[in-house]
């Protein structure tokens, strides 16, 4: 009798209760775009319903007055545990942001933060935020989990993928202590992830012979940084050949070093002008400061004041299919 | 019998860095904390070795385990209630924990013994899941320097040795040797060092400072096959026996010195209407936080006082 009435008293105070909710009452949230217009957040909350996206949209003073008046009339209850993407305009205060993200405990960390150019980038026939998620994850982005770090590490600035209404990523914005600088291109983005070691990455070189191009693609990449008198970058890359409209012939040792010679002048100067622009900005999304901190201690001579030497060699070892 | 009676000990041994012991202790030794864990285990394994207890002060050891289970149901009903019970009262939260360990607390100590061995089973699989998933998501640049005043390291390694070996006072048994202990600490000390190498080494130094529950924050990250997520809130049960497991030994402990079942079972209700009482204002979460160091100090310092082994016992 007296396990019955504990077993009783367990399961109806079974405290899972307090917090269950019916699924259908659950909003179960894809991705969230947030904007900032005359003092007030302007949110589009994406939820997925029975496989379908619904929009909807709230205005606040605050983040969560926003959230609670988009899905007043719905009667939902925010699910952040499958969110895929949130989106940011340049409007937006991001430390805010993140601050509010962070706090939540519902919220996962495997999402992506995305800078959105247009605001009316939402497709109601399909999941938005989980094909941006897809796309981010081939582009090895970095997920709400490491760029948290930004937010409480003076030395190290934020970079977020910038998405076209196309849902493409072309360009990204590096920001300067959270405050948005200048876009930059395609071009950059691969120089980023050849000297932060992300992933794959594309590059072009023009024909020793001719006006014509071929491409690498890079396999592994390792990059050092060393801190001496000046910043010493040394670029050490496994590539294969992608595309190839010269008319030497690669079985010769030479042409591929010919090649290889220019693949690493490319970079080389590509990286020089991606850092000068990162010190005109103000924005060490690479992290040059913690370097520094580590190496000597204190950062009496910060990152924009060092020069920056780039060594990069390039080592073609596979070339596909064709022999030649 | 003594087997398990190390097992029991081995969650006692890790129960108290919930929520307080790993966050402080990452927070004031930074890239420095394996020093701090290794002099704290030094510090530690001298303590199992020389301070010799046998507990014959019933009513010390009654007020000592009492104010330990007070601690230890804090850290969980405040662990609980921010990760995943956010809606429900703590002590609606308490009741069930409360229930099952009075009737652990109802049968002979051995069962108290085959629990531990069970659940060992179970938390050593959780543990290496999760280190196996999390060790690729370890970033060495989160080792960098940071200026860590070297008092600061010694302070992180003298809370290191109370957090472990304090619990371990209120369950000495004169039938088993203390230096027995001492193995099962050394082990103790290997996994909580593992623990801290990931999230120290996934957080860096200033998130750490951040999150409330660092060691809950990295169990977002474990996915198997890229398919399986969301697993955090299973995992943690990892955290969560290792503090009911003490919860029940402070119960046991009460249980031998009164030697009353029924006074005691009101005893571990009172504690959990006081407990989820003070846990409503904000200022006893933060003394608990901020103090927990002290607290300890004073208790195990009373335990040694009044249950010291003299030559005449021996």
């Amino acid at each position: 009798m007296k396990k019955i009435i504990i077993l009783f008293i367990t399961i109806t105070l079974l405290t899972g209760c307090y917090n269950y909710h019916e699924l259908e009452t659950l909003g179960i949230t894809s991705s969230i775009l947030f904007d900032y217009i005359d003092g007030k957040y302007n949110l589009t909350i994406e939820v997925i319903e029975e496989e379908k996206p619904q929009l909807f949209k709230g205005e606040g003073s605050t983040i969560s007055e926003a959230l609670d008046t988009a899905l007043r009339s719905s009667g939902k209850l925010l699910s952040y545990y499958h969110l895929n993407t949130v989106l940011v305009t340049e409007n937006v205060n991001i430390q805010e942001i993140l601050i509010y993200l962070m706090r939540n405990p519902q919220v996962n960390n495997t999402f992506y933060i995305v800078l959105a150019k247009e605001k009316d980038i939402f497709d109601e026939k399909e999941d938005t935020g989980k094909k941006l998620n897809d796309i981010l994850k081939r582009n090895k982005s970095s997920t709400f989990f490491e760029l948290s770090k930004t937010l409480v590490d003076d030395k190290l600035d934020l970079v977020l993928p910038i998405i076209e209404s196309d849902l493409s990523v072309k360009s990204m914005m590096p920001f300067s202590n959270f405050k948005t600088t200048k876009e930059m291109g395609i071009d950059d983005i691969e120089i980023y992830r050849i000297l932060n070691n992300i992933g794959e990455s594309y590059f072009k070189g023009k024909c020793p012979e001719n006006e014509n191009f071929f491409e690498i693609n890079t396999n592994n990449v390792e990059t050092k940084i060393r801190i001496k008198d000046k910043i010493e970058i040394d670029v050490d890359i496994e590539a294969s050949i992608a595309e190839f409209n010269c008319s030497i012939d690669t079985t010769e040792v030479k042409n591929i070093e010919k090649l290889q010679e220019i693949i690493n002048k490319n970079i080389q100067n590509s990286s020089q002008t991606f850092i000068q622009e990162l010190q005109n900005y103000k924005a060490d999304i690479m992290g040059f400061n913690r370097l520094i901190y580590n190496k000597r201690h204190n950062l009496n001579k910060k990152w924009t004041d060092y020069e920056y030497v780039i060594n990069v060699e390039t080592h073609i070892n596979k070339k596909g299919l064709i022999l030649k | 019998m003594k087997k398990e009676y190390n097992i029991l000990n081995y969650f006692n041994m890790r129960s108290l860095f919930l929520g307080v012991g790993l966050s402080k202790i990452l927070i004031d030794a930074k890239e420095l904390f394996w020093l701090a864990l290794i002099l704290g285990t030094i510090l530690g394994i001298l303590i199992l070795k020389f301070i010799h207890l046998d507990l014959k002060n019933k009513v010390i050891n009654t007020l000592i385990a009492s104010i330990f289970f007070a601690i230890g149901l804090t850290f969980l009903l405040n662990m609980i209630a921010t990760m995943y019970l956010t809606e429900t009262p703590k002590f609606f939260i308490g009741i069930p924990l409360i229930l099952l360990i009075i009737y652990i607390l109802s049968k002979k100590e051995i069962v108290l013994f085959r629990i531990s061995s069970i659940l060992i089973v179970i938390n050593v699989f959780l543990f290496m899941a999760m280190f196996l998933s999390l060790i690729h998501s370890v970033d060495f640049i989160n080792f960098s320097y940071t200026n860590t005043p070297l008092k600061n390291v010694l302070f992180a390694s003298l809370e290191y040795a109370l957090f472990s070996t304090v619990p371990t006072m209120i369950t000495r048994h004169k039938k088993f040797s203390d230096t027995s202990l001492i193995k099962t600490y050394i082990v103790s000390s290997i996994t909580m060092g593992l623990l801290f190498f990931l999230t120290y080494g996934m957080l860096g130094p200033y998130l750490i400072e951040t999150y409330r529950y660092p060691e809950y924050i990295i169990l977002k990250e474990v996915t198997f096959f890229e398919t399986l997520a969301n697993l955090e809130n299973f995992i943690s049960f990892i955290w969560i026996f290792d503090v009911l497991i003490f919860l029940v030994s402070c119960g046991n402990t009460i249980k031998k010195s009164i030697n009353n079942e029924k006074i005691t079972f009101t005893i571990i209700i009172l504690l959990l209407f006081i407990v989820s009482y003070l846990n409503k204002f904000y200022e006893y979460i933060i003394t608990t936080y901020k103090y927990t160091f002290f607290i300890l100090l004073i208790c195990s310092s009373l335990l040694y006082l009044f249950n010291r082994k003299t030559h005449q016992d021996d």
